[in-house]
């Protein structure tokens, strides 16, 4: 498989003082990387660095972030504006919390998706209905129809990954995307990630402190702290035989359910 | 032996015009003996927060009673009220919220022993004991709440908890914000605390159920409101005979 996202020994700092240091990796077509790592170890500056999202007191101070070979750092908004939904995608913590709670959800990614293309109504309508259907929601045309508070904490977050994936990007990033649901609403919304990784071969950015996520989910995984790269490597390799006395302790921690 | 904590038919619904009521707590039952651990998982919704704030007083229950070290507190008020408040304490889940931000973790850790008619030495020295117990040095009680970290800040919350020695400690969500070495920690504080003040009981609420677990002597299964399963941890998460507890347990990963 081809490489779509690399990060070439990435600095970034806010107001001159560095929250991520020398970090490098790379995201093949398709792959799912799992980063992790406690509050404040940077995982989240590293994929708001790719979306242009640091604001301004953040900036990449050294390295590059390449997509498909073309660097995402420094981009005018005019460029950005190409590449930001059409190439890259995202999804946050709260999906619903950046819809608007007075319009409806078929409103909302209709206005969205007109920022990137003439689109018509029935167009748009027919390409929703399709793609909804494809992620598994039973009843497209009520989602649609619906006001976002009168849905569910998970089907946001599932209306969230939709919309991201509504232009079929090539990279989804997702910032800690089920660490405000319950386990059972977590493993629904786990699954249309899968989906979307398996009808559209994207390359997901999973962010999370949730290490189960991250075991269920993840080729690879990277471990953060301080805003430095711990480990890199397999899913397998990192979670069952860790190398550094970091990971070590952070599987140690993480509580397990004693099935057997 | 007698229940620190008991509660009977412990029931709120919440009315609100013009929509169906909501039974947030449907008929709970259950007690909870001098040194034991007792956990409390569900959904989101499931009704443990409000179980808790029944059990605190903090929300007038609908219908039943609740009974601490054996006396009937359902319908307490005033001097009465606070004197069964002595008798019981809360940890909640954001740490720094539950602190005043604008005064020192030492006075939001004194002010109940000043209450209990502690001295300004008294209190300062108890303080500087509690922190110590608590995995923080005396000088902590000099900081703000934004100057420390959140499991910090947590540890500074048991202290205050801890300070006038309470038979039933309520942990409600109080290592859900916390990464997941922080939580350890916690965890670990709260288990030696309780080997060191005999007889501290503990209700401990959580919809982490691998934690649960690991800390707790018995656990209860909350749905919709209601007590659907309960029993020791291993047996409940090995062998769940309620279809909502398998559900739950499956979705684990």
């Amino acid at each position: 498989m081809a490489e779509i996202l690399s990060y070439e020994h990435v600095t970034i700092a806010y107001n001159g003082v560095p929250a991520v240091k020398d970090v490098s990796f790379s995201v093949n077509e398709g792959e799912i990387l799992g980063i992790v790592g406690e509050s404040g170890s940077g995982k989240s500056t590293l994929i708001r660095a790719a979306m242009g999202l640091l604001g301004d007191r953040g900036l990449v101070t050294r390295g590059d972030i390449l997509l498909e070979g073309r660097s995402l750092v420094d981009m005018s908004p005019r460029e950005r504006r190409l590449v930001n939904g059409k190439k890259l995608g995202m999804i946050f913590q709260y999906a619903g919390s950046s819809f608007c709670p007075i319009r409806t959800v078929e409103a909302q990614l209709f206005e969205s998706v007109r920022a990137h293309e003439a689109v018509s109504r029935e167009a748009f309508r027919r390409r929703a209905d399709e793609l909804l259907g494809k992620l598994g929601f039973a009843n497209p045309e009520r989602i649609l129809n619906s006001y976002p508070f009168e849905l569910s904490g998970g089907m946001q977050q599932r209306i969230g990954i939709a919309a991201a994936m509504y232009f079929e990007p090539g990279v989804l990033f997702a910032d800690e995307p089920t660490s405000a649901l319950d386990v059972s609403v977590q493993k629904q919304v786990l699954e249309e990630m899968l989906k979307v990784r398996r009808e559209f071969g994207t390359a997901i950015v999973l962010v999370t402190h949730n290490i189960g996520v991250v075991g269920a989910m993840a080729d690879n995984v990277l471990v953060m702290k301080d805003g430095e790269t711990v480990e890199y490597g397999s899913r397998e390799q990192v979670l069952l035989r860790p190398e550094q006395a970091y990971t070590k302790r952070l599987m140690a921690a993480v509580p397990r359910l004693g099935r057997a | 032996m007698e229940a620190v904590l008991a509660v009977e038919g412990l029931t709120k619904i919440f009315k609100t015009k013009g929509r169906a009521d909501t039974v947030a707590v449907d008929h709970v039952s259950f007690s909870l003996m001098p040194g034991e651990c007792l956990g409390i998982i569900g959904e989101s919704g499931s009704g443990k927060t409000t179980l808790v704030n029944m059990v605190t007083r903090l929300l007038a229950p609908t219908e039943g009673c609740i009974f601490l070290d054996g006396q009937e507190i359902t319908g307490l008020k005033g001097r009465e009220l606070r004197e069964a408040w002595r008798r019981m304490q809360m940890v909640f889940q954001s740490p720094a919220e539950s602190f005043d931000p604008r005064r020192t973790l030492g006075d939001g850790i004194g002010e109940s022993l000043r209450n209990a008619g502690a001295g300004r030495e008294e209190t300062k020295r108890e303080t500087a004991r509690l922190l110590k117990a608590c995995g923080l040095t005396p000088e902590y009680a000099g900081r703000y709440p934004h100057e420390v970290s959140g499991g910090q800040c947590q540890r500074a919350a048991i202290a205050r908890a801890l300070a006038i020695k309470p038979k039933l400690l309520i942990c409600d969500e109080a290592t859900s914000s916390l990464d997941v070495t922080v939580q350890q920690e916690i965890i670990e504080l709260l288990g030696r605390l309780r080997r060191k003040q005999d007889g501290l009981a503990i209700l401990f609420i959580s919809h982490d159920i691998a934690l649960v677990q690991q800390f707790c002597d018995r656990v209860l299964v909350m749905y919709r409101g209601r007590i659907v399963e309960q029993g020791k941890p291993d047996d409940v998460i090995r062998d769940p005979q309620d279809p909502y507890t398998k559900k739950l347990i499956e979705s684990i990963l």
